[in-house]
């Protein structure tokens, strides 16, 4: 019998995920990993200033199991994008209007969020930080 | 115990595929009770099966692979319902192909503008308080695609999933899949509508340029190879000259013409002088010789008298012949021959694709990727579940590139049109992407390397002769007296004296006898023209000639005496000559450290004397049609990639079972129909532009393959995040790429730009609009880089 790949990609998942499963739960350090969410709401008023591809605020700080609600405003008549890889958040944010992205801050560090949507001459520098405490 | 019957059978497969179809058609077949041995072959859409008919009926069998997703045709009658059918497939294919190309333009155009240059994004249609977004558009636009256009590659995904191996199809089904459910949910669920966000984050940035173009892309690409094969199959069809498809009859002494198909076994049938041979059977009157050249490969006439056996489509030569029908229809040795064809074809040794040989490789390694992805994020890294998720999908997106569908489809149509211009017709790219791997060539000789007809080679006058004459006035005699035969020996020397420009007057009292020579009388002197045996029967010593004689029937040519008032003049020497190019295309090849071999039905002197001034070091004489299949079989079975040039019909089972067919388009019709590289200018040396052009394309193909991938695979550890282990310490830019970006910095005018961007870059995961430009990037690549083919110059060859 011919070896079947998919047999042994199946095994090697097996493998790969039981050790990554154990690492975690014997080896890891304590203050890795998912915070738990306290219920805590924050609310953030957030501003794409027009024509300047710059988040206003640039920064947001936040406690680390704080639910996130942030407001963003998008001043221009273009679509921009709210992204931060680690956390998932991927958001289309439309024109001249309000968009809520809700999260919650479940890791601590310091994370960095661009805008997602080509939006001409700015758009690669246009990044903020994400800082949990 | 009672014997296994045992019962071969061919059938033509409609619906397959892809190269994994084959082998699974197989997997299963080799399962079944009552099946000996079960072969599919993709690249002839064909089944041999060999089975117990007391155990498993042919219908059984029909019904299993038709549950499969496959039909079988009987191979006989199904000619023209096969090629119904392929006509049908490539109107289905065209009917996708504009489908998709209707539904996904608009979407790869606006998609690849913005990613590439960076334009403003719009997502949504804003006009006072309306709103519509824009992806509920795009989301239709791509279902269709994805899922009626994709059919094709789900079907293809599945039968190799079920053989357990991972082809081409795989990775595009596991590419477009991710980006179009990714897409969809994404969006569907993303916080603008409703209150899903529960099930998955805020994440609504879909990738339907990703399934839209792919599946576009790789359904021209099928449909551009399907049509390429077709157009091969048109010109071959008009090459094709019409089979003899009437008989004349002797019926109560009356000649009548009737059709192939009517004519019994019993039958007597007339062969008239020129005439080709209904069927096999039996001479019962008449003398004439036949050139069977095209089923038996030997190059000069054979004689025939009653009691001697003739086979059918066989040509006649001078005389009348009345025959007994021995053998019909399906009986025939030609039949016989064409169904060695169909089982050569159906056995013949896959060669991988290069396609199917990337991804095999490709898969697993992008599949442990996205495992490693998500076990590091997950597991180590510590983030929840869904964003871990989606590490893994961008690896799985990305991996699969826009342009795979086109590397080898394009290249193939680009070198199989040079192909064309150049006379060779090659049906199809898989002939064009093995052609290189040949490291041995079989040439037949009658017909392929020979001119397959008698030419006059020597003329030898004999010393002992008193009186002195001119070498001209011998074949000047000899024409005359030949003028009136139809004997092909005959014509050869009048063509020869037309050539020197000779007039050839009439002679009196000109009688051909059959098998020895002709008799003429020319300004009152006798010529006799003939053999040995004529000369003996007429008294005639030969005497002073008799060592030229033997040497030139050593080199195995055909000697006629040349007698001019009882007195041997000279001789002249008759023989099969070679092709013009033949010499100096044998030449090129063996330049090329390609192994020629000759295989030949002719006698072993004649194929030494041929050899010897070809400088092939092989050669095999006296092969049977049947054998010339088994010697290519066992030159396979050394581990060597066989290529066979052949003309003739006893070539057509060698020309399947080689690894690559090269049919001289002079040749019969069975070999063209065979053939996978039909040479239309009857030019040797297109056998090694064909090789030489089969090798700049596979390079080309390969090159695509680079170009289809090279953006994804930098992509690919991108958009698992595996570079932000390096670039990051503690959620900063690692030191090292703020030490770049300064020095980037340093750079005038648009330093500080490219800084910045640098570390933005290096910062975040795959981000979106890189894989677009990355996606676009890599097929504009592709169908510029296989453009370049356009220049390609036959090599010269002296």
């Amino acid at each position: 019998m011919t070896s079947n790949k998919y047999f042994q990609l199946g095994l090697f998942a097996a493998l790969l995920l039981s050790s990554g499963f154990f690492y975690r739960e014997f080896y890891r350090p304590e203050e890795i990993g998912v915070v738990q969410a306290t219920g805590r709401v924050v609310q953030i008023e957030m501003r794409i200033l027009e024509n300047q591809w710059k988040w206003e605020p640039e920064t947001i700080k936040v406690a680390a199991g704080d639910t996130v609600r942030l407001s963003v405003f998008n001043e221009d008549n273009y679509d921009h994008g709210f992204a931060i890889d680690v956390l998932g958040i991927n958001r289309r944010i439309f024109p001249k209007r309000k968009t809520i992205v809700e999260f919650t801050a479940s890791n601590k560090g310091k994370f960095n969020f661009y805008c997602s949507v080509p939006c001409g001459e700015g758009h690669y520098d246009q990044v903020g930080f994400l800082i949990v405490d | 115990m009672i014997e296994e019957k045992s019962k071969k059978i061919t059938f033509h497969i409609e619906g397959m595929h892809c190269a994994s179809c084959a082998v699974l058609i197989n997997k299963i077949l080799d399962k079944q009770k009552g099946i000996k041995a079960s072969n599919a072959n993709f690249g002839s859409e064909m089944l041999a099966v060999d089975f117990n008919p007391e155990i498993i009926s042919i219908e059984k069998i029909k019904e299993i692979v038709a549950n499969l997703g496959y039909n079988l045709i009987s191979k006989e009658k199904s000619e023209e319902e096969i090629k119904k059918k392929r006509e049908e497939r490539i109107r289905g294919l065209k009917k996708r192909v504009i489908i998709s190309f209707i539904l996904a333009s608009p979407i790869i155009a606006y998609y690849m503008s913005v990613h590439m240059l960076n334009l403003k994004h719009v997502h949504a249609l804003i006009i006072g308080n309306y709103f519509l977004d824009l992806n509920w558009i795009y989301m239709l636009m791509t279902m269709p695609i994805q899922f009626w256009v994709g059919s094709i590659f789900y079907r293809s995904a599945w039968a190799a999933f079920r053989v357990g191996s991972t082809s081409m199809d795989t990775l595009v089904v596991l590419g477009t899949s991710t980006a179009f459910f990714y897409s969809l949910f994404g969006f569907l669920f993303s916080t603008t509508y409703g209150n899903l966000q529960t099930l998955w984050i805020g994440l609504d940035h879909p990738f339907w340029e990703s399934s839209a173009a792919l599946m576009s892309f790789l359904i021209l690409g099928r449909y551009l190879e399907a049509v390429s094969r077709s157009k091969v199959s048109e010109a071959i069809s008009s090459l094709l000259k019409l089979a003899p498809t009437k008989a004349i009859v002797l019926k109560d002494g009356q000649e009548i013409e009737i059709n192939i198909g009517e004519l019994k076994v019993g039958d007597i049938f007339l062969v008239k002088p020129g005439g080709q041979v209904p069927t096999d059977g039996l001479v019962i009157d008449g003398v004439s010789s036949i050139d069977e050249k095209i089923v038996t490969g030997e190059s000069m006439p054979v004689g025939k008298k009653p009691g001697e056996e003739v086979i059918g489509s066989t040509i006649n030569t001078y005389g009348l012949l009345k025959c007994k029908a021995k053998k019909v229809g399906e009986e025939t040795l030609l039949f016989q021959i064409v169904r060695m064809v169909g089982e050569a074809q159906a056995t013949k040794a896959p060669l991988q694709r290069v396609a199917d040989y990337v991804s095999e490789k490709f898969v697993p390694g992008v599949i442990v990727l996205a495992l490693i992805s998500f076990n590091f994020w997950y597991f180590v890294y510590g983030i929840p579940l869904t964003p871990a998720l989606l590490f893994m999908v961008a690896t799985l997106i990305i991996s699969c590139p826009c342009a795979l569908g086109l590397a080898t489809p394009i290249a193939t149509m680009v070198g199989t049109a040079k192909g064309a211009y150049f006379g060779i017709l090659i049906k199809g790219g898989k002939a064009l992407e093995q052609a290189y791997k040949i490291n041995t060539i079989a040439f037949d000789k009658t017909g392929t390397l020979t001119k397959g007809e008698p030419a006059v080679t020597d003329i030898i006058q004999n010393d002992n002769v008193k009186f002195k004459i001119d070498k001209n006035y011998i074949l000047k005699l000899a024409a005359i007296a030949e003028r009136g035969s139809e004997h092909p020996l005959a014509q050869a020397i009048v063509r020869k004296a037309k050539e020197e420009k000779m007039e050839i007057p009439e002679p009196k009292d000109f009688k051909a006898i059959s098998g020895m020579g002709v008799r003429a009388n020319y300004e009152g002197k006798e010529i006799l023209v003939g053999n040995k045996m004529f000369l003996k029967s007429e008294g005639v010593e030969i005497a002073g000639i008799e060592d030229e004689f033997k040497t030139l029937q050593k080199e195995a040519k055909t000697v006629v005496f040349v007698v001019y008032e009882k007195k041997i003049l000279g001789v002249l020497a008759l023989a099969d000559t070679l092709k013009e190019h033949a010499f100096s295309a044998i030449k090129a090849l063996k330049e090329r450290n390609k192994e020629i071999v000759m295989i030949t039905g002719d006698n072993e002197h004649t194929a030494e004397a041929i050899s010897k001034q070809l400088g092939i070091d092989k050669f095999y004489a006296n092969i049977l049609p049947q054998d010339k299949e088994k010697l290519i079989e066992s030159l396979q079975k050394q581990g060597r990639v066989v290529a066979m040039v052949g003309d003739g019909i006893n070539d057509a089972p060698a020309l399947a079972k080689s690894d690559l067919g090269i049919a001289v388009g002079s040749g019969t019709d069975v070999a063209i129909e065979t053939g996978e590289i039909i040479l239309i200018k009857d030019d040797l040396r297109d056998v090694v532009t064909a090789i030489d052009l089969s090798r700049r394309t596979i390079h080309k193909i390969w090159q695509n393959f680079f170009w289809a991938f090279i953006y994804n695979i930098v992509a690919i550890p991108i958009a698992a995040g595996l570079h932000l282990v390096f670039t990051q310490s503690f959620g900063e830019p690692a030191g090292w790429v703020l030490n770049f970006a300064g020095m980037l910095n340093n750079i005038p005018e648009i330093g500080s730009l490219l800084g910045s961007i640098f570390v933005n870059f290096s910062q975040s995961a795959l981000r979106p609009e890189i894989a677009g430009f990355a996606m676009a990037f890599s097929s504009i690549s592709v169908v510029l880089n296989s453009l370049l083919l356009k220049h390609y110059k036959e090599p010269t060859i002296i």
